[in-house]
């Protein structure tokens, strides 16, 4: 952990000291609820649920509270600042082969996993920390076994996957003919262009397709004539939770990915050992055919083990990406308790990618599905591995994972898939210096790769050719400094390093084996996220810096001139200052950028809630405010900005706000 | 191991105080806080044999508690889709009553679920990332990229 990092977690520190423990929770009162509970047990009326503060007010009145001082761990984290600890970066352990290993057999992956158990256990007691284990040992205990423990959860199909609801008077079953669906409408921000991302809203033109604040269904809203109206609504099974869609406007699909826990209930499982954090439950992906919107009907589904970690959709083909970890009783003779299932069989001995270091625990699945086929996966990998991202180009699937040192380095090998109509192929694996700050970091382009990474306190770029073979680099970069955000375009890279003030490096890949620094413009504050504006324009999006003070004292947008890539210039900026945060910083979908419409939309955080921001761009008069609202939804994910024509849904948990992009006022809401 | 409601007292008083501020920062709010830790103080007493050494009991409780409140959050979330407008979840401006500094309140609002239990097993049980890693089942690699990501949200909110 870095000194930035540890800062973070003092101030967290710092700022709870104080605060008050509410006395129902002091020792003398905790003691008094176990014996009266356990008076009550013997009495033959075990309740398993019961809190504290059903008698805390009788505990009260005959307590004088004095309190020892609980023992405050001021220390700060222990562990990673203590240098005995710190150990050399496994380079040694990263294989040098060029091509990706191939599992021959069952026993070979077994073997992989024992190597990682292993290690696990001698740096368990190098650590003296035998909780985890006792929480392993009593999940193994109670543990009937999620998906990978081979149990029928995957095969089994519940039935009532679809519940349409129709409005009940009107709705003659309106077909949308393509005459009204517009094509002047807002998609997802994508990392990639070409290569499309699910998220939690869509729309086709017409309709507005909105993940509901229950997780559990997805609203179909109709956006005609500026009048919002529900019309149907996707279901799917009630232990499922739904975490992201897609709509494909020409092949008239939705495509809804949801997981599934395999959880027991609190009663029977006060540890929610089947529930919990370590359970790898399924991902599913259920095909819709929407020809009519308000009747969606469902074609097929299929199922993989592991948590969802991502999603693309190229040429009517889906690509999923979940995580499994490996955890139960592991057998060696029963594949089910070590290798993925898809759609309940266990992935092939060849499908299955061994890692370049000799030991690994979990795996990432990628499979494909054909959307004229939905009920099929039509390929699979798992790629066994200890962890790792996921960078999808126009033609590759590149699998990246950061071999961390203890304290000191780190190593990041990548292993790259090649995709095509649905099939996956490996093709190399390579490694380099440092880790990467986000998915913006790492970027094909005429075959060969260019990553811009972090290792301790300097940066890197480097050209991998396609073989995954280290063909250029730039080292020692801004010393002390981490990178922020990234973005390339063409033979050009743009990147941002902070530390006092923002220096966002131009770098010339036109020769790949001689990568150079062109530019290196330094302004206050930093950039979080890059959008290509138009031509010659950069976006940032990120935060201001008070030059005197140090600190962060608001949003703020730039728009680089990068005519010249030699010489960027900051052109315009605008600082939102009472905002303290944007999604877009670490959420891109949260942007609506779209430089032909011109117009710049995310929300921020104010000290009065969350507000949408809306913004154009004027080469003369720079970035003129066109709104600024209060969003009303609320829950727990981000809110999204799209536009139909010339209306823009501002969409946040259940309710979407209408606003016209004529004179930006309010035209309708709807409360899902 | 065995033990009484007495002994149990004992140990809990050495680390409630953290078991409260990590609750209330993964609640963010008092009565939910107070509810979680007293579940947890339940689970564990009735668990307390299954414990073997009486080292382990904090980081033992910790893990509990960490599955309680992440337990209540997926609640939380299905039930606040079934009230009315007004009473949903919401992050407050009003500092009346919340017990967390707004600033923490706030830098916590920011993460997802799993970074807030990360970042919580970081400052108030003082784990690294291995054992966090073991807490949670997660990868000491990915505890340690999803820290770093939950931090750098943080940090900005907390200045």
């Amino acid at each position: 952990m870095d000194k930035r990092e540890q800062d973070v977690l003092e101030q967290v520190r710092k700022k709870t000291e104080e605060v008050k423990i509410p006395q129902s929770l002091e020792p003398e009162n905790i003691q008094r609820m176990l014996e009266e509970k356990e008076a009550r047990a013997s009495f033959g009326k075990h309740q398993r649920r019961w809190g504290v503060r059903q008698i805390s007010a009788l505990a009260a009145a005959c307590l004088v509270a004095v309190i020892g001082f609980a023992a405050w761990n001021v220390s700060g984290p222990k562990g990673e600042t203590d240098n005995s600890r710190r150990d050399m970066p496994e380079r040694a352990e990263i294989s040098s082969s060029k091509t990706i290993a191939q599992a021959e057999s069952y026993d070979q992956v077994f073997d992989y996993y024992e190597a990682y158990r292993k290690k696990l256990e001698e740096e368990q007691k190098s650590y003296q920390m035998d909780a985890g284990d006792m929480a392993r040992d009593m999940i193994t205990e109670s543990a009937e076994g999620g998906e990978m423990n081979g149990s029928a959860g995957s095969t089994k199909s519940s039935g009532e996957e679809i519940a349409i609801m129709e409005d009940s008077l009107e709705a003659p079953a309106a077909t949308a003919d393509a005459a009204e669906l517009a094509d002047d409408y807002s998609q997802t921000n994508v990392r990639q262009e070409g290569v499309d991302e699910a998220d939690i809203a869509k729309t086709d033109g017409r309709y507005l397709y909105v993940l509901e604040d229950n997780g559990n269904e997805i609203a179909v809203v109709d956006t005609k004539d500026q009048s919002m109206k529900k019309v149907a609504s996707v279901e799917i099974e009630d232990k499922g939770y739904v975490r992201e869609f897609y709509v494909v406007p020409d092949m008239k699909k939705m495509v809804v990915i949801y997981g599934r826990q395999n959880g027991g209930s609190m009663m029977e499982d006060p540890f929610y050992t089947n529930g919990g954090m370590g359970d790898n439950g399924a991902t599913i992906a259920v095909t819709y055919d929407i020809q009519e919107p308000e009747k969606p009907k469902e074609e097929g589904k299929v199922t993989q083990s592991g948590e969802y970690r991502s999603s693309r959709m190229v040429n009517g083909y889906l690509y999923l990406f979940s995580e499994v970890h490996i955890w139960g009783e592991v057998v060696q003779n029963e594949p089910r308790t070590y290798v993925p299932l898809i759609n309940g069989e266990p992935v092939l001995e060849r499908d299955i990618y061994l890692p370049p270091v000799k030991q690994a625990n979990m795996y990432e699945v990628i499979t494909s599905v054909d959307l004229n086929r939905p009920d099929k996966t039509k390929d699979s990998k798992a790629i066994f591995s200890k962890g790792g991202q996921v960078y999808v180009s126009n033609k590759n699937i590149y699998f990246y994972e950061t071999e961390w040192g203890q304290w000191n380095g780190c190593v990041t090998t990548i292993r790259k898939v090649a995709y095509k109509d649905g099939k996956l192929e490996a093709k190399a694996q390579g490694s380099f210096d440092g880790y990467m700050n986000d998915s913006f970091s790492i970027d094909e382009y005429e075959g060969n790769l260019r990553v811009v990474t972090t290792d301790d306190d300097t940066n890197s770029v480097y050209v991998l050719d396609e073989e995954l073979e280290e063909i250029g680099a730039i080292e020692n970069l801004a010393k002390d400094e981490r990178i922020y955000s990234a973005r390339f375009m063409g033979d050009t890279g743009y990147f941002v390093t902070f530390r006092e003030t923002d220096p966002l490096f131009s770098v010339d890949f036109s020769d790949p084996k001689k990568p150079k620094i062109i530019g290196e413009l330094k302004i206050p504050g930093f950039s979080e996220y890059l959008h290509f504006y138009g031509e010659d324009r950069l976006l940032g999006i990120g935060m201001n810096v008070d030059e005197e003070t140090m600190t962060t004292d608001g949003a703020k947008i730039t728009m680089f001139d990068i005519s010249d890539k030699s010489d960027v210039k900051e052109k315009n900026t605008y600082v939102l200052k009472n905002v303290y945060s944007t999604d877009v910083a670490y959420d891109y979908k949260a942007a609506l950028v779209d430089w032909k419409k011109n117009i710049i939309g995310f929300s921020g955080y104010t000290e009065g809630g969350q507000r949408y921001f809306l913004f154009e761009y004027d080469e003369d008069k720079g970035f003129i405010c066109n709104m600024e609202e209060d969003i009303n939804g609320n829950g727990m994910r981000n809110p999204r900005g799209i536009y139909i024509g010339d209306t823009l849904y501002v969409i946040q948990g259940n309710i979407i706000e209408a606003y016209s992009l004529k004179d930006y006022q309010k035209v309708d809401d709807l409360i899902l | 191991m065995r033990c009484d409601t007495k002994t149990f007292a004992q140990m809990y008083e050495t680390v409630y105080k953290d078991l409260y501020r990590f609750a209330l920062c993964m609640m963010r709010n008092p009565q939910d806080a107070e509810d979680a830790v007293s579940e947890a103080v339940v689970a564990a007493y009735e668990n307390i044999g299954k414990l073997k050494k009486e080292d382990a009991f904090k980081s033992w409780i910790f893990t509990i508690l960490s599955n309680i409140c992440k337990k209540k959050w997926r609640n939380a979330a299905k039930e606040s889709s079934h009230t009315s407008e007004g009473e949903l979840f919401e992050a407050s401006c009003e500092e009346t009553d919340m017990g967390l500094a707004l600033d923490v309140r706030k830098a916590f609002f920011l993460l997802e679920e799993e970074e807030q239990t990360i970042v919580g097993l970081s400052v108030f049980g003082g784990y690294n990332s291995q054992e966090i890693g073991n807490a949670l089942k997660l990868n000491p690699n990915t505890v340690r990229s999803k820290r770093s990501r939950a931090l750098k949200k943080m940090e900005c909110v907390l200045r």
